[in-house]
């Protein structure tokens, strides 16, 4: 069959008129933290996985950052660590590495989630500021825990959930609330082809080196994954779901797993609206998305770049007639992109599209504000509770097959 | 880095699925095309202030960099500007000393990567395995399941690789069409029906070389030892 010409003047005027997206490109002073201060901050990262090694992958591009040190119960780990932070002191005890370290200001945790919560209460009682990766924690209890002492601390404590820190989000985050208007629905997702198997490093067994596949301290994918993403949607509406139901299965690795490797769930909100959520380890389709849709339009978040896509009979308003126009999406056609020109201009950012850092860097300079200037904590260990409570009753309502009700009354 | 990698081996799905892992991290931090690699950040940054390194790529750093002197700038990750790289041995900084300039580490990236694999193989008691990256480039760990030498065609000549890296060019007036010549910035006009194939303990090494060998046409007298070349183009 002979395919007709391509018409491009009829493929705009159609997609145009059915939907138009705005690429959500924030300023520039967002896509460039600096820490304004000149002095070295001596940090230290406990928990040497490969979150914690991108950890400090991420702290070396800050010049007022020194690694003082790392910790990890594991040798293998340290020796891995040392190649990206080869000045840095290392211990296998947190408890004595902030006893003999007391220039170490300030303290990442990135652990498996199990054991953040001994630790955490360890920095705060050493009283240092402290970053705990997100979910704070993987039972209920422990996160209360977490909240109770960052609430009595001194110091800077900061939950890492890093899509309040990505400045694409922050840019949707005022317009799902301003330009949407009504929630209608939403959805989300992790697809991703992967086992979630480690191997085991000396000194370490099969089963604390794959602790999310335990179930004894695993939350699963709704409580690892899910609640980084339900976080995004608690951030954009200001609110909680009421009731949660969800299906898990172990579709793929048939390895003796228990905990499922596909997941689907329903979070509802008291006004009605509901949040599909879907993840898996067995299917890469489509990455990981949030899309929120108003009647006014919708919102599509893909971490380091986000979209905002007009209904036909939506207002205009005026910051739009600037915006310039790329095509991102095949099956969206046109779309505008806020701010590109200023940043091509000014030779920041390639095509105006995509964060010049990953998401983990901002969130990492969030904290680091709070701690050398005083700026505002983006996430508190209060919010990251409720968040982190949100995904291990998610993954309790796909453990029991029962609807769970959300109750976060005991955070704060 | 914009191709297939594939790996054999005789191992776990975790180690298989923890050195693609590895591919996927040098992929993002080396990317001269994402804007939140690695390089990007030195590109945007290291005229205006140093960028600190860590061990593992000041070491692809060193290697570059000695390709680039050995070779008399044929292979250059400056394409030309080398004289604005400054590499700090002593703090292990990059710093460009003029503005406009940046690094492209394709040349040399994907053998990184899989250097980086094969120790990673190593660290969790992998002997015997074969890892390759675009064909172009790949490495051999041990002897393959049979005791033999991993057999590698390109054209019809054979490698029998053990422990042992390599890196394959095309040396064709298709292929070095794209290739520009850093020291003159044109494309190199020299070419050869066979392609340059360099073998030796490093991947990165081999890829610097398999490119530095395009463009000058010959093995220089400094062609570091232990390697091997095998067809060349000639002037």
């Amino acid at each position: 069959m002979v395919k007709p010409p391509h018409d491009r003047r009829a493929f705009i005027t159609r997609t145009v008129g059915a939907l138009a997206g705005l690429a959500l490109v924030p300023d520039l002073a967002d896509l460039l933290p600096r820490l304004s201060q000149a002095a070295a901050t001596n940090v230290a990262v406990i928990g040497l996985g490969r979150h914690g090694r991108a950890i400090l992958a991420e702290l070396q591009k800050i010049p007022q950052v020194s690694v003082a040190a790392i910790c990890d119960r594991l040798e293998g780990r340290l020796t891995l660590a040392r190649q990206r932070a080869a000045t840095a002191a290392h211990f296998t005890d947190h408890k004595v590495m902030l006893e003999t370290r007391p220039d170490i200001t300030a303290v990442i945790v990135a652990t498996p989630t199990h054991l953040h919560r001994a630790i955490v209460e360890d920095v705060i009682a050493a009283g240092r500021h402290v970053y705990c990766e997100a979910p704070i924690a993987s039972t209920i209890e422990d996160c209360l825990a977490v909240a109770t002492a960052a609430a009595g601390a001194r110091t800077v404590c900061q939950a890492g959930f890093q899509a309040r820190s990505n400045p694409t989000y922050r840019r949707a985050q005022p317009l799902v609330r301003s330009e949407l208007r009504d929630i209608v629905s939403m959805s989300g997702q992790w697809h991703r082809k992967t086992s979630w198997r480690f191997p085991a490093s000396a000194g370490e067994s099969d089963a604390q080196a794959s602790w999310r596949l335990d179930p004894a301290v695993s939350t699963g994918l709704a409580g690892e994954v899910g609640a980084l993403q339900f976080d995004v949607f608690h951030w954009c509406r200001g609110s909680y779901p009421e009731r949660i139901t969800g299906r898990g299965s172990v579709r793929h690795h048939k390895d003796g797993r228990t905990v499922a490797d596909t997941i689907d769930l329903d979070l509802i909100w008291t006004d009605g609206a509901v949040l599909r959520y879907s993840a898996t380890l067995a299917n890469s389709y489509g990455g990981q998305y949030e899309l929120i849709n108003g009647i006014n339009g919708s919102v599509r978040l893909m971490w380091s770049h986000g979209w905002m896509f007009k209904e036909p009979d939506a207002p205009t308003q005026g910051w739009e007639v600037y915006a310039t126009r790329q095509q991102v999406l095949e099956e969206e056609g046109i779309v505008l992109i806020a701010n590109a020109t200023q940043l091509a201009e000014q030779g920041q950012l390639q095509a105006g599209v995509g964060l010049p850092h990953p998401s983990l860097y901002y969130s990492l300079m969030d904290f680091l504000k709070s701690v050398t200037e005083g700026a505002p904590v983006v996430c508190s260990m209060e919010e990251g509770a409720r968040a982190s409570i949100v995904g291990i009753l998610a993954n309790q309502a796909i453990v029991t097959g029962k609807e769970v009700t959300v109750d976060l009354g005991r955070v704060g | 880095m914009g191709t297939r990698f594939e790996l054999v081996a005789a191992t776990s799905q975790a180690i298989g699925e923890l050195v693609m892992a590895e591919v996927e991290d040098w992929h993002h931090r080396l990317s001269r095309f994402a804007p939140d690699s690695w390089v990007s950040h030195v590109n945007r940054t290291a005229a205006h202030e140093v960028v600190r390194c860590d061990d593992d790529t000041w070491d692809l750093l060193t290697d570059a960099s000695l390709a680039w002197r050995d070779s008399g700038g044929a292979f250059d990750i400056t394409r030309g500007d080398a004289d604005a790289l400054i590499l700090d041995a002593t703090s292990h900084t990059i710093r460009f000393t003029r503005e406009g300039m940046s690094i492209d580490l394709g040349g040399i990236g994907k053998g990184h990567a899989l250097d980086c694999c094969a120790r990673l193989l190593r660290r969790h008691g992998v002997t015997t395995a074969f890892m390759h990256g675009g064909t172009s480039s790949g490495i051999a760990l041990g002897l393959d399941p049979a005791g033999h030498p991993w057999r590698v065609s390109v054209e019809t000549r054979a490698l029998h690789l053990a422990d042992t890296a390599f890196a394959v060019s095309d040396a064709s007036s298709q292929a070095t069409a794209h290739i520009i010549d850093p020291r003159t910035k044109v494309p190199v006009t020299v070419t050869s029906p066979h392609p340059v194939v360099v073998t030796g303990p490093s991947a990165r090494v081999c890829d610097a070389w398999a490119t530095a060998l395009v463009v000058l046409g010959r093995a220089p007298s400094t062609f570091p030892v232990g390697y091997a070349h095998g067809e060349t183009t000639t002037r």
